[in-house]
Parts: structure tokens; C-alpha cells; sequence
């Protein structure tokens, strides 16, 4: 029993770090690539009924993130629980609109976005280009991904427990000390 | 959630959990101010703005450009070295778990004409009515810090671990320091629910423009505290509370592979937000006024009324009531001993210092409140009857 208590703590946790991408923001804040930490934070330039289910399946996207990973502040990273292959695997077959061409999930896409953008069809598009999307304005063949995107990266915590739980580990021999009798009855020594 | 438990045997279990509970000073406000000697208020309270009078004095002004530099950072940003504060930079929650003996929400008297003069000064309503609406908004934001320490309190005593001090050198850890230098020294998400609090608590009871007045007041506060009214719904409300907990619990969820994330699960039941839990949490006044260029009496507060020697022509009124008023009279006349509760409506009716109270549906009393001096004066109970023979309409 001690053993496997000691197995939860020493295994290295996977951190996750996840960034929302639209080709939208970056035309409004070309310096941040696109780039904001939420879907709630994405500028957009399109109307409500054009990008409404591409929007939808990134928040459900995100929500999922939320729901199975942990908040691990004052970082934006999160606490991984599922391994992270699995995890991939999971959120990307509940939502698997990001992965279908833009027309597919949003018909006639090209002719709306052109005349939801006018004359300034063309300044958006330099924009586009300027910001790291080089074929420019998303398009019908396009996959929604090119456009709208939920990047993560995981990797792993290595020094995760000592870093942030020196309360718990302050002079402990070894690096990872779950809570126990053990670890209360060194504590006298250890102030 | 009603506490059944008080919270003093909560703090003495903690004092088992090694590191769970540390000493620190809870008179350290987050924003410059010189603290004075504490003493203890109700939740329920009462102002008397009688000796206030609005000062155009340095010292004044710039204790309401401080707090406005830290509270509303959008409209100024503080000077370098001082940190953003919110909510924060006018009342505070000093934890159990670092203050054993004196932990509670802490509010600087001069908060409230400050608050008032930033936010609220222009609303067309009474300034005791305004100082109450501000009384209420820092209530309504401490006691959801509170909540928290009490719903973490829990979890480390479920996991025998020191949770919130772990928390605390998370936040504070030399990895943070050095990989977010611009981090907010506090939990985002805790203060956007703490906000969300205040709208909850306050809109629907205060008027169109009182409550754009507050919308106003969060909008403009630091990040986190911006986002109160993303907790102004039930569903923004619970689900701020579980990433507010999670935030705090996350390494132990993990590693010991507990889903605080289940949409089943209401967290908010583990946080004690009613009447009853208010009544557990102390609350701390720190008389300031002098400090920020007001008299000592600027801001009189009144949290019972007692001792009440009522007048003969009260006594002559009294006898010619129902045998239920002179009850509910005998009743009332204990309560105010002890505190003004809200139901009461006790409200100032003649600037000569008549009060006014309600006795029972359509009956009201008024009381004359005693001169400066000696606190053992009593309130005199002059008139008692029905609102119209009152002069109530």
C-alpha cells in the first residue's frame, strides 16, 4: 500500500500548455499571431452566422481541455490526468469538425466571407499573410484548421512537486514525500 | 450550505495538519494606508453621515487618486512598486489559516466614503444609502474569500495535507517569479467569483443606475476581477467556483486522480454563503478617517441600538396598541440590542438625529439618537404607531 502511494507521487505529472489560433484575431492584432489563451479572448471579424459552428466546436474543444485537465496557477499550463496520446485522440474524435474542409462545415464559405469583408477584402488579406498565414484568407478547400485552431503541446513536470509544494516537501530527504505519518512525524525535525 | 460545524473546530483541526496554518499580520493592507486599532462590526449595519462633510484637502484627494490607481488600474495605472489591488485595495480577508485569533474581512472605515466618491457620488439616492451599497459590495466580495478558505479548509482535512499553503508557494514559487514576472499576485479566477458575489448579492435590490454604478466599478478593476459578471449567473457562478477549488486542489487531484471536473458535481454547495455562515465570519473595522483627511466621526457606524429608554408619550402610544405590537415592540427593542437587522429597515427620518424603525407590517417607531459623548446615553423611544400617523405616507 505504501508503495503504490509512493508510485502516485513520484510519477512525473504532464503538464499541458494550449493556445487558441484564429486567422481572425491576428487581422485584428497582427502582433499576436493570431494567438490568445481562450476562444473567449478570439477577436472576430466575421459575423455570428458565418463562424457560429466553427466557434461552437472550438469552445467545445476547449471545454474539454477544461474538464480534464487541472488549473495549475499562477501558470497557464494545466495538469494533464489522461495520458496525453489518448487525450489528443479524444478531443479531436468528439470534435471532429476542425479536421473537415471549411465548406463542409460552413457552406458557400468563400462567397460569404467575400462579401462580409467588402472593400476591405483586401487590406484583411495582406493582414492574413503579414501574420504567418501565407495562402492568406481561408477558403472553401481550406480545412478549418488553417484558420481556426486549438495548438497544445504536453510535456512533463519534471520538478512540478518540488517546485510548487515546498510546504510539503521542505527539507524531506527524498524529492517526493506523500502525505503520510511518515512525513508528519519528520516534520519536527525539518522547521 | 448552513455551517453546522462552527469554524473554531475547523481551526483546531487544522492546528493538527503539519504546515497547514502559518502566523502572519493581518492588519498589512494591500494598498498604503495607515491602519489603526480594529473593532468589530455586524454584517447588518447602519451609517450616520451627520458629521461628514466632503474635504478638498491634499491629503484626501490623494488617498482617493491611491485607491482609484489600484482599484480601477484602466484609468490609471499604479506607480511602479505597487501592485494592482481591486476589490482588495478597500477590504480584505485575512485567513484562519495564517491569523488564528483575529482572522475575518477587514474594511478601513474610510473605504466607504471613498468607495462613494469614486463610483457612486453621483447616483440620486441618500449618501448613508450609497456608503450602505458600498458597505455591501466589500461584504459581498470578502465573504466569498471566505468561502473559499472554508471549502479548502475541508479538502485539507479530508487529505490531511497543507493545501492552502501549498497554494500559497505555488503562487509565490521562484519558478513563477522567473518565468511570469507581470503574474497577478493573486487567483485570477477567485476574484472574478468574489465580483461575481457582489452582483449576485446587490443587483435586484439596488436601482438601473446604482447597478450600472457597480458594473462600472468591476469593468474597470485588474484582470480577474474584471470578469465578475462572467459569475453572475447560477451556471457562470458554479462553474467559477470549481475552477476556483480545482485551482487550489489540483496536484492533489491529480495525483490521487480525483475528477473535480465532473459536471455532476455542484461545487458551490461546498462553499457557506448564507446568512448563518456570515454571522461566522468576523468582520474587522479599522477606523482610518484621520489618516485619509477626515474627522474621527466622519463615518459613524451603527451596529446595535442600545441602551433604549423609552418617553412617556411612547409609553402613553404603546398601551393604546394591540397586545402583538407591544410583543413585537418588546421584541424589536432585543434585537436592535444586539444588532439592526436588514428587515428592520432602520433608517435616519429627521437630520436631528430621529431614526426610524419598523415595529410590524405598517407600524414604526422613532427613536432619538443621543448626543456625542459618553456611549451610555440612551436612545429615546419618542413615538410608536402606524405609518400614516408617523408621517411615513
Amino acid at each position: 500500500m505504501v508503495e503504490e502511494r509512493l508510485a502516485v507521487w513520484d510519477q512525473e505529472p504532464q503538464i499541458l500548455r494550449w493556445q487558441v489560433r484564429t486567422w481572425e484575431h491576428a487581422v485584428l492584432f497582427p502582433k499576436s499571431w493570431g494567438e490568445t489563451s481562450s476562444v473567449r479572448h478570439s477577436e472576430r471579424i466575421l459575423p455570428e452566422e458565418i463562424t457560429a459552428p466553427i466557434y461552437a466546436a472550438l469552445f467545445a474543444i476547449e471545454q474539454d481541455i477544461l474538464r480534464y485537465t487541472e488549473p495549475l496557477p499562477p501558470f497557464s499550463e494545466r495538469l494533464l490526468r489522461e495520458d496525453s496520446n489518448n487525450f489528443h485522440e479524444m478531443l479531436f474524435k468528439k470534435n471532429p469538425i476542425l479536421e473537415k474542409s471549411i465548406s463542409d462545415v460552413v457552406p458557400d464559405w468563400t462567397v460569404k466571407v467575400t462579401k462580409a469583408l467588402g472593400e476591405d477584402i483586401d487590406e484583411v488579406r495582406r493582414k492574413v499573410r503579414g501574420a504567418g498565414w501565407s495562402l492568406g484568407i481561408p477558403r472553401d478547400c481550406f480545412s478549418v484548421q488553417y484558420g481556426y485552431e486549438i495548438r497544445f503541446t504536453t510535456f512533463l513536470g519534471r520538478h512540478l512537486h518540488v517546485e510548487t509544494h515546498r510546504s510539503l516537501l521542505m527539507g524531506c530527504g527524498c524529492e517526493y514525500m506523500p502525505p503520510s505519518i511518515v512525513r508528519d512525524l519528520s516534520d519536527p525535525f525539518l522547521s | 450550505m448552513s455551517i453546522i460545524l462552527p469554524v473554531s473546530a475547523i481551526i483546531e483541526e487544522l492546528q493538527r495538519i503539519p504546515r497547514a496554518v502559518w502566523t502572519a499580520n493581518p492588519i498589512i493592507p494591500p494598498i498604503f494606508r495607515s491602519p489603526g486599532t480594529p473593532g468589530t462590526a455586524t454584517y447588518d449595519a447602519v451609517f450616520d453621515d451627520a458629521d461628514f462633510t466632503l474635504p478638498d484637502t491634499p491629503l484626501w484627494n490623494e488617498a482617493v487618486a491611491a485607491v482609484r490607481r489600484r482599484v480601477s488600474p484602466a484609468d490609471a495605472r499604479p506607480p511602479d512598486g505597487h501592485r494592482e489591488a481591486g476589490t482588495e485595495a478597500l477590504a480584505w480577508y485575512a485567513s484562519f489559516h495564517s491569523n488564528r485569533d483575529c482572522w475575518g474581512i477587514y474594511i478601513p472605515l474610510s473605504s466607504i466614503p471613498i468607495f462613494d466618491s469614486l463610483f457612486l457620488s453621483h447616483l440620486k439616492i441618500s449618501r448613508t444609502d450609497r456608503w450602505r451599497i458600498a458597505w455591501d459590495v466589500l461584504l459581498a466580495h470578502e465573504t466569498v474569500h471566505f468561502a473559499v478558505d472554508y471549502a479548502c479548509a475541508w479538502f485539507e482535512l479530508l487529505h490531511h495535507a497543507p493545501i492552502r499553503r501549498a497554494f500559497a508557494d505555488r503562487m509565490g514559487s521562484n519558478v513563477a517569479a522567473e518565468l511570469l514576472p507581470n503574474r497577478s499576485a493573486y487567483l485570477e479566477v477567485e476574484e472574478a467569483l468574489a465580483n461575481g458575489n457582489v452582483l449576485r448579492e446587490l443587483v435586484g435590490c439596488v436601482d438601473t443606475d446604482a447597478e450600472s454604478a457597480l458594473r462600472g466599478f468591476i469593468r474597470g478593476q485588474p484582470a480577474g476581477y474584471r470578469d465578475g459578471e462572467l459569475a453572475e449567473s447560477n451556471q457562470g457562478f458554479a462553474s467559477l467556483v470549481a475552477e476556483t477549488l480545482r485551482s487550489y486542489l489540483s496536484v492533489w487531484s491529480s495525483g490521487w486522480n480525483i475528477d473535480l471536473g465532473n459536471p455532476g458535481l455542484d461545487l458551490t454547495r461546498l462553499l457557506p454563503l448564507g446568512e448563518e455562515a456570515h454571522r461566522q465570519c468576523p468582520i474587522w473595522i479599522i477606523n482610518d478617517l484621520e489618516a485619509v483627511g477626515l474627522s474621527k466621526d466622519a463615518v459613524r457606524q451603527i451596529s446595535c441600538v442600545q441602551p433604549i429608554e423609552e418617553t412617556k408619550p411612547f409609553i402613553k402610544a404603546l398601551r393604546r396598541l394591540h397586545p402583538d405590537l407591544q410583543k413585537a415592540w418588546a421584541r424589536l427593542k432585543h434585537t436592535l440590542s444586539e444588532g439592526i437587522p436588514n428587515a428592520s429597515d432602520f433608517k435616519k427620518w429627521k437630520p436631528e438625529g430621529v431614526w426610524s424603525v419598523r415595529v410590524s407590517d405598517g407600524f414604526r417607531a422613532h427613536l432619538m439618537q443621543p448626543p456625542r459623548g459618553p456611549s451610555a446615553q440612551p436612545w429615546l423611544a419618542i413615538e410608536i404607531g402606524n405609518h400614516k400617523k408617523l408621517g411615513h405616507g
